[in-house]
């Protein structure tokens, strides 16, 4: 009896572990997005009213940002600084690749930044502007889309974890 | 590494440097001789790659060697000329909008990229480079003690005179110059060396990289670089307190005005015109009025009856007389 009962307890305490890693996802994105629009707005600066060399540019942006973006910008400014053989577009969709089966970063953010890396530093300042403008209105709906995710499935997984380990634990009994 | 090594016998690694790879291997497979004395090399787009060398032009097959015929050669392709500019710009062309309307940039080691392709002017001059499309690597050479021949007659004893070098364009007056500054700045056996003061408007004496110069322009030389040359002329005067000026290449009302402002400073100037004589640049009104103020106490004219960069003519304005004989090179 007292097996079965700390057992139906483990079994239960997993699944809502389960159900809340699975809802913290959307907290996530939210949080990714926001780091990167705030990355890209240092970045913007920098290009925009200072003119800085894009690798300098990139570096001393990435200071800001923590989450799941950090290897990217790290890799680009590692690759551009070493090996000046390869196109910037080259460089960044290959550090972009290593997001591509991240779950806390959704495919729309993912080809946004894809788009994105075409046209970094390859026109004129009012040009990059307008580049970084689009880019952050781009990520400003997938903020607010990510935001009704959130309301909408986190509480929804956290209660199925839960659910789903009484259930079983229902079962075993 | 070993490519490294190799490209710096000829000293032009900061050109290599801004090439993609492929056009990269054809010029360092091109034939010793040619890029030893190599002075350009020539990318535009949809047309062979041409290298220029001992006086004459060059078609490159893709495989390095030199040939006839342009439908054998290495055509250059979109591609290429991108990867060019995103390399000579560091990835980062808003940095160099300028640059790119002025129509070159410097590479490090003071080598100029001469930039064309569709230009888009607004009322303030050219607003816009798009499509570049051919690109002149220019490959410099500091030639040292190019300016012995010409020194005798520029310095009597502390005395430096207020000199004007004629000479038709590719003649050498940059290299000329350049090694003036340096032998004035650094000073040499029986005369000490005074401040000097460089408007390098474009670049080309100092070859300036982020501010740094480039080539050897002497210890004692401060220089404006990408300033107008009046606007520049004037700021030397007011801050930097030189004795000499050098600047090339004259030719607007307003480089007259700063000229005497800093004759009337007491400085001395030593600067360029492109003129094949003291007749021809008596036609032409800027230069006429320098001349018929007697601004400048020695003219001299470079031509190349004896190869290029020969000292045709060297006339003293104060005594009125010529001072050279023959040409001497």
């Amino acid at each position: 009896m007292l097996i079965k009962i700390i057992s139906s307890v483990l079994i239960i305490i997993c699944c809502s572990l389960l159900g809340i890693h699975m809802s913290y996802r959307y907290t996530q994105r939210i949080n990714n997005i926001r780091e990167l629009r705030n990355v890209l707005s240092h970045l913007e600066t920098e290009i925009v009213n200072y003119s800085t060399l894009l690798v300098h540019a990139i570096r001393n942006s990435s200071k800001y940002v923590k989450g799941d973006w950090k290897p990217f910008f790290d890799n680009i400014v590692e690759a551009l600084e070493n090996r000046m053989e390869y196109s910037l577009a080259e460089v960044w969709q290959e550090s972009l690749r290593a997001l591509e089966h991240n779950p806390n970063v959704d495919k729309a953010e993912y080809e946004i930044m894809q788009r994105f890396g075409l046209q970094l530093g390859s026109s004129d300042k009012v040009s990059q502007e307008k580049y970084f403008q689009l880019i952050q209105e781009q990520l400003k709906v997938e903020e607010n889309s990510a935001r009704e995710a959130r309301l909408k499935y986190s509480r929804m997984y956290y209660n199925l974890g839960i659910l789903l380990g009484l259930g079983i634990a229902i079962i075993l009994f | 590494m070993i490519q490294k090594m190799d490209c710096m016998e000829y000293n032009f690694q900061p050109v290599l440097d801004a090439l993609p790879d492929n056009l990269r291997k054809i010029i360092m497979s091109v034939s010793k001789g040619i890029l030893r004395e190599l002075e350009e090399i020539r990318v535009r787009q949809g047309r062979p790659l041409m290298v220029y060398s001992r006086g004459r032009d060059y078609f490159l097959c893709p495989d390095g060697n030199v040939t006839r015929h342009p439908q054998n050669s290495y055509i250059v392709t979109g591609e290429d000329t991108r990867r060019i500019l995103e390399l000579i710009s560091h990835y980062s062309i808003y940095a160099f909008e300028e640059e790119l309307c002025s129509g070159y940039i410097t590479l490090q080691g003071g080598y100029r990229v001469g930039l064309s392709g569709k230009m888009t002017s607004g009322k303030d001059g050219i607003t816009k480079f798009q499509h570049i499309t051919s690109f002149n690597f220019r490959i410099a050479r500091e030639i040292r003690n190019a300016a012995n021949k010409i020194i005798p007659y520029v310095i009597k004893g502390s005395r430096i005179y207020h000199t004007l070098i004629l000479s038709p364009p590719q003649m050498g007056k940059t290299t000329l110059i350049r090694d003036l500054a340096r032998q004035l700045s650094n000073g040499f056996p029986g005369f000490s060396g005074v401040k000097v003061g460089i408007v390098d408007e474009r670049s080309e004496i100092a070859g300036c990289y982020q501010g740094i110069p480039q080539n050897d322009v002497g210890v004692r030389t401060d220089i404006l670089d990408g300033c107008p040359k009046a606007t520049g002329i004037i700021m030397l005067i007011r801050s930097m307190s030189p004795n000499v000026i050098i600047t090339d290449e004259i030719g607007k009302p307003k480089d007259v005005m700063a000229i005497e402002d800093a004759l009337n400073a007491g400085i001395t100037i030593i600067t360029t015109a492109h003129s094949h004589g003291l007749e021809d640049a008596r036609r032409r009104p800027i230069l006429k009025s320098l001349l018929e103020n007697n601004v400048f106490q020695r003219i001299m004219v470079l031509g190349n009856s004896l190869g290029t960069g020969t000292l045709e003519k060297v006339y003293d304005l104060i005594e009125g007389k010529e001072l050279l004989d023959r040409p001497i090179r």
